[in-house]
């Protein structure tokens, strides 16, 4: 218990992984901008008065300023909402951000989500609270000491390590509601899943006429990941292994099963997973050093200061 | 040692409880809420949601128990000049653009009108038997308004139409010894004037 309260005492004091979290909060934005910058030609549908889908609202209160894309007024001015989000987006990619710009990015996007169900899948769900964690990512100088300091890197390094969480919440509760069924248990999940034209490509759709010793693997073998990973992520020696599964899982999810935007976003937010020395690596190799400034003996992103 | 040097910089204890709290009360509310879908008792689904619903929702089960085995998609032939078009499948246009390239946003598209066939078929059953024939509002159904504004999206001009009618073709598919079998069946709409 002692060593306990030790520990969040000592949260108090250091910002655990700032490289990894400001290359974080990078990649998580350029997801987000290239995400909706991707759906541009279709927004009218998706966004605008030219839905096809049905689009109703019941919230009332608070719960309104999450649906306002649901109102006809405001989806006649759905630029409001886009505009501004690829605005903080981009912004934040180059290293301009703070907490109330990364509030405001996560209210836009839970509009921009909630205006047209249909095109969500989990990985707009997944974006949807990284977006809301991520406002807890602030930096704070490491010399600078006081209460204010103290209460933003708690709240870094609970950000930082629910977002971990939140990851796993998403494995857990895919991996666990599949033990529930049927065929992902006797095998035969994969080979359904791509027999379906809206999930596979014409020659696969062959394929998959018959449960063959890969589909079966295939099938075993996501399962077991999702159901894995949740445990085996905080183990420090096995996370490459586990990421390097993962990415070849995604992007298979990606360009086989077509479901493109869920498998990049689960890519894209595996970057939380980087360690520090290489995300401050890449940092510095994507060409961020002119926006750097020098702070308590280590070099913090500008930007990610709040 | 830094704990030391910078006590009256620390925040009280409480505070310190209170921000843990906050964080682990949220996410075992997620928890409780994923998990009383189908394993935790309902009640507790639908007292999570009050307080999750719209800010904090999430839906993390697809594909999950199982993978989409039915499918529902949406038909339709339109009638102009006493002549009725073809079934026209209007999602295969966006979803032949996805199999060419897996980043042709088609694909969300597609994934819009698939959703009208699922309304449309939810929509049809809840008319017992025939009952949708004897709807006296069919037309203005949203599941059949959505449908609607899916073959103005796939027809350049659509004032010479007359009637059109709407139907769900349904394919299910289904593991028999190892080997899928795909069976399918139809759910007609009636005809509407398309002007109703």
């Amino acid at each position: 218990m002692i060593k306990g309260i030790l520990f969040f005492d000592q949260w108090q004091d250091e910002i655990s992984s700032p490289f990894s979290s400001a290359l974080f909060i990078r990649v998580l934005n350029l997801v987000g901008f290239l995400l909706i910058l991707w759906m541009l030609p279709i927004a009218d549908q998706v966004w605008g008065s030219d839905h096809f889908v049905i689009v109703t609202q019941s919230f009332d209160g608070i719960g309104r300023f999450a649906m306002l894309l649901r109102e006809p007024f405001f989806r006649d001015h759905y630029w409001w909402f886009i505009i501004p989000f690829l605005f903080t987006t981009a912004a934040a990619v180059i290293g301009y951000t703070n907490a109330m710009l990364r509030f405001f990015t996560w209210i836009l996007f839970v509009n921009i989500h909630y205006a047209n169900f249909e095109i969500s899948n989990g990985g707009w769900h997944l974006l949807h609270h990284l977006f809301l964690l991520s406002i807890f990512l602030f930096h704070v100088p490491e010399k600078e000491r006081s209460k204010s300091a103290s209460a933003k890197r708690l709240l870094h390094n609970l950000g930082f390590y629910f977002i971990w969480i939140q990851i796993s919440i998403l494995y857990l509760t895919a991996g666990f509601h599949k033990l529930l069924g049927t065929y992902w248990l006797n095998g035969e999940a994969l080979m359904l899943t791509l027999s379906m034209e809206e999930f596979s490509l014409p020659y696969i759709m062959r394929l998959a006429e018959s449960n063959t010793w890969y589909f079966q693997l295939g099938t075993w073998g996501s399962l077991l990941y999702q159901i894995l990973f949740p445990f085996l992520i905080w183990i420090r020696r096995l996370r490459p292994i586990l990421l390097a599964i993962g990415l070849v899982f995604h992007l298979s999810v990606a360009f086989i099963v077509g479901v493109t935007d869920f498998g990049l976003i689960l890519v894209g937010v595996y970057s939380i997973f980087i360690p520090e020395g290489i995300a401050r690596n890449w940092l510095q190799f994507a060409g961020w050093e002119f926006v750097r400034r020098k702070m308590a003996g280590i070099r913090i992103i500008k930007g990610t200061g709040d | 040692m830094a704990l030391q040097n910078h006590s009256n910089s620390k925040l009280p204890r409480w505070l310190v409880i209170f921000i843990l709290t906050v964080f682990t009360v949220h996410y075992s509310v997620i928890l409780v809420n994923h998990f009383s879908k189908k394993i935790l008792p309902k009640r507790l689904y639908y007292a999570t949601n009050s307080y999750l619903v719209p800010w904090f929702f999430q839906n993390l089960t697809a594909f999950a128990p199982d993978p989409p085995i039915n499918r529902h998609v949406f038909v339709y032939r339109t009638l102009t000049n006493d002549t009725w078009s073809g079934w026209k499948y209007p999602a295969y246009h966006y979803l032949s653009k996805q199999w060419k390239n897996r980043f042709d946003v088609a694909t969300k598209t597609h994934d819009q009108i698939e959703l009208v066939g699922d309304h449309l078929y939810i929509t049809a059953n809840r008319y017992p038997g025939n009952g949708i024939y004897k709807s006296s509002n069919g037309a203005t159904l949203p599941a059949v308004v959505s449908a609607k504004k899916v073959i103005e999206l796939r027809r350049d001009d659509v004032s010479q139409i007359d009637s059109f009618q709407v139907a769900i073709y349904i394919q299910r598919v289904r593991s028999i010894d190892g080997r899928t079998v795909k069976t399918d069946s139809a759910l007609f709409y009636p005809k509407f004037g398309w002007n109703d």
